[in-house]
């Protein structure tokens, strides 16, 4: 029970100020204190049973310092020695943070996401202790006053925390159930929680593309509306944070809702109004395209250590030149995306859609398939995209050049999104098994046509660098030599794609599949 | 969770100022910091102003099949570090562990639900080899011993090579130099020499008269005189050794 939190109001002043006094507890002197909560844009400390938070004391001459809690066990803290003046930042750069503990476990629980500041509240805070035989303090309390939320109502808020130490656990009950009995009601979690709750801050934060509901048996252009909502409120969600590069995940985030928008859209043909659709791919075909280069630098570098893991250090040493270059034109890729995100193109489409989504069903033209029934609609989409997977599948022999297999894996692609979308209509636990099937099949299809595009990537690198730097023979053996290791991937994904197919193109698989197409007309 | 045992055979040569600053410096890098003094004078635990007691049966209690040592933690006026504290009983600990079923682990055993508690823990050993140094080098990632430069320095630390030698698992031993009184052209030479070899953190602990007001000042040289040498000694010897557990 480490600590408890008690809301007053002005009226229990008295009361509070008689409990302290009565139980040796006298406040301590004031100070003012500012306190800002971090968490990961999906809430990643939340779910690990973190709290972090920033304090600083506006007006002592003392450092900044972090606080991170768990839910069990003494919190820590790290004094940060070179404050940024006045306002907290909006990013805590994790790798900023000295080397030790408090870094690890931020680290461990963050990944690639960086803790964001999510509210900031102030107070003045009194802090009293009560002494051990040999002095060392038993019991802490806090009270805050003129506690103020942002975006929440400020009144003079006042709140009691008993904060409990080891050795205390006594003296700590003792006095909670003295507050109880006079009157003062515990909250769950501690201040910065409650402050959460009052401005309608949910710390279990971006929860990824949601999967909407859907009704089989309503009308198909409601279905596709209520999919492009969800994916509209995922991409409005992380265009803030793709736009200021906070961390790579809003881009990835942002790219699975437009890639999700483009193939409903794609698929909406006779249930959409033909002119919109029309211009609508258009637009998200500009932002996915926009936006591609971005991610896949992206992902190079969060795979560049396990690709180049099996080089010896000198040929790791000799690639260097091409990593920075590599670094270079992925910092001109997220430039172009903040840019694209900013301009005038951009926010005409967003304020489009959200107002075709705004409008009233009954406002909203379609096509000639409008209003037929979702299941059945979709389930005619989904069996031509299976038979479009097995169709050039099937032609596939070890002679057919690579871009029979590209071919293939846009075919697996079509159905996987329309899977994705739609697939509950026939049932959430079929849709996981036949996409889990499909998925070993694309793993294998993406594997066999992403190596080749790494490979010829850094060796057109290489080539560019020839012109203008000093690229020794090392770099360009190093990069062959890396570059063979990616064709020997390819290669062997090649090898194994027969088995990963006939293993897809089984009667088992395809029954599911039946299954699922079945009850979704129904 | 690391596992720090500040010891020596030798008495005297700053296990337990080292143990005490460095657990206040880890507690200010952001670790969450518990100090077990297994030391039955309690320097330690009269340092971070709690009572030389422990609750139950003292040592015996503490090491029993069914204790847990959290009943026994208690904060210390440093925000953030914790303290098992020593009883006088613990005069008594070799006896206890040798009744134990299994003597030489029980002190780790006894740690391992501390185990998402804490980043570090900091075990102040008495002096002299005994079961319960052998229990904590049991449980120890580093043993980390204080050196103070004189001629015998290098025996003492091949007598504690040989201590650690061949043990599953083994402990790194790393020493550093305590002490150093400046003014001593021998003690210069000799600290200078010790700082050549691999198993010595470079930070040097000088003689001060910070280290010294511990005892009368009832607490780590960071919390009454943090701008002082032996305050920044402290700092950076920690900065070695927590680059050497999680660098
Ligand atoms: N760097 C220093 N400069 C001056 N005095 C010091 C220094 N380090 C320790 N001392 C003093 O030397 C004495 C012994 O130090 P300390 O208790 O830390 O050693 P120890 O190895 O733990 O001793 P013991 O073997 O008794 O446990 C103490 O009085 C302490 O204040
Ligand atoms: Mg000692």
């Amino acid at each position: 029970m480490p600590s408890v939190t008690y809301g007053t109001d002005p009226g229990s002043r008295q009361v509070l100020d008689d409990l302290l006094h009565e139980t040796g507890i006298e406040s301590g002197a004031p100070h003012r204190l500012q306190r800002t909560r971090y968490d990961t844009f999906d809430g990643l400390l939340h779910a690990a049973g973190l709290r972090l938070e920033r304090r600083s004391w506006p007006q002592e001459s003392c450092d900044d310092e972090l606080v991170l809690t768990a839910e069990t066990g003494v919190p820590a803290h790290l004094p940060l020695t070179d404050p940024p003046p006045s306002e907290p930042p909006r990013v805590l750069e994790l790798s900023a943070l000295p080397a030790g503990p408090m870094r690890t476990r931020l680290a461990a629980a963050c990944g690639v996401r960086v803790p964001l500041a999510q509210l900031t509240l102030t107070s003045i805070r009194r802090t009293g202790e009560q002494p051990g035989p040999a002095g060392s303090p038993l019991l802490r309390v806090h009270l805050d006053t003129e506690v103020a939320i942002p975006g929440a109502p400020s009144a003079n808020r006042t709140v009691l925390e008993v904060e409990e130490l080891p050795g205390g656990e006594k003296l700590a009950r003792r006095l909670r159930s003295r507050l109880e009995r006079a009157g003062l009601r515990p909250f769950a979690g501690d201040l910065l929680e409650r402050g959460m709750a009052l401005a309608g801050i949910d710390p279990k934060g971006f929860e990824g593309l949601k999967t909407p509901a859907l009704d089989r048996t309503g009308p198909a252009l409601d279905g596709y509306r209520t999919v492009l909502q969800a994916c509209f409120e995922a991409m409005e969600a992380n265009w803030e944070g793709t736009a200021d590069h906070l961390d790579i995940e809003f881009l990835h985030d942002l790219r699975i809702a437009v890639r999700r928008t483009r193939s409903v859209l794609g698929e909406g043909r006779q249930v959409l109004d033909p002119e919109q659709r029309r211009h609508l791919r258009a637009e998200f075909a500009w932002l996915g395209r926009l936006t591609g280069p971005a991610r896949d630098f992206d992902v190079y570098f969060e795979e560049w250590d396990e690709l180049t893991g099996e080089l010896s250090p000198a040929s790791r040493r000799a690639l260097l030149p091409v990593r920075s270059e590599l670094a270079l034109r992925r910092e001109q890729e997220h430039r172009r995306v903040t840019e694209a995100l900013r301009s005038e193109r951009a926010a005409q489409l967003r304020a489009e859609v959200r107002a075709w989504l705004d409008r009233p069903e009954i406002d909203v033209n379609g096509g000639r398939r409008a209003l037929a029934g979702l299941g059945k609609v979709v389930a005619a989409r989904i069996a031509a995209a299976q038979a479009g997977v097995l169709e050039d599948g099937r032609a596939i022999t070890e002679e057919s050049p690579a871009t029979d297999l590209h071919e293939l894996r846009k075919d697996a692609k079509r159905l996987r999104y329309l899977l994705d979308s739609f697939g509950d209509l026939g049932g959430q636990k079929r849709r996981r098994t036949i996409t889990r099937h499909l998925k070993q099949l694309q793993d294998n299809l993406g594997e066999h046509q992403d190596t080749q595009i790494q490979a010829d990537e850094l060796r057109e690198v290489a080539a560019s660098l020839a012109g203008h730097e000093p690229v020794t023979a090392a770099t360009t053996a190093a990069v062959e030599e890396l570059a063979q290791m990616l064709e020997a991937r390819q290669q062997a994904a090649r090898a194994e794609f027969g088995d990963r197919f006939a293993a897809y193109d089984r009667p088992g698989p395809h029954r599911e599949l039946d299954k699922l197409l079945t009850r979704m007309s129904r | 969770m690391k596992v720090v045992a500040s010891g020596s055979i030798k008495g005297g040569v700053g296990k337990t100022a080292s143990a005490v600053n460095l657990a206040a410096e880890a507690t200010r890098s952001g670790a969450r910091v518990l100090v077990w003094d297994l030391d039955p004078q309690g320097s330690a635990t009269y340092l971070l102003r709690v009572e030389h007691r422990l609750a139950g049966r003292g040592a015996r209690g503490l090491i029993a099949a069914d204790a847990t040592l959290a009943r026994h933690v208690r904060a210390t006026m440093v925000t953030g570090l914790h303290l098992l504290p020593s009883d006088r009983s613990l005069r008594f600990l070799d006896l206890h562990l040798d009744a134990t079923g299994d003597r030489h682990r029980r002190l780790a055993e006894l740690l391992q639900p501390l185990h998402d508690a804490y980043d570090v823990v900091i075990l102040d050993c008495p002096a002299g080899a005994s079961l319960a140094f052998e229990g904590a080098l049991r449980a120890s990632d580093v043993l980390l011993v204080p050196v103070i430069p004189s001629t015998l320095a290098v025996v003492t630390l091949a007598q504690l090579e040989d201590l650690v030698a061949g043990r599953k698992p083994r402990p790194e031993l790393l020493g550093h130099v305590s002490m150093l009184d400046r003014r001593k052209p021998l003690q210069r030479e000799i600290a200078d020499a010790l700082l050549d070899r691999p198993d010595m953190l470079r930070t040097v602990v000088p003689n001060s008269t910070a280290i010294e007001g511990m005892g009368p000042e009832r607490g780590p040289v960071t919390a009454f005189a943090p701008n002082s040498v032996a305050a920044r000694a402290y700092r950076a010897l920690w900065g070695e050794l927590a680059d050497r557990l999680w660098g």
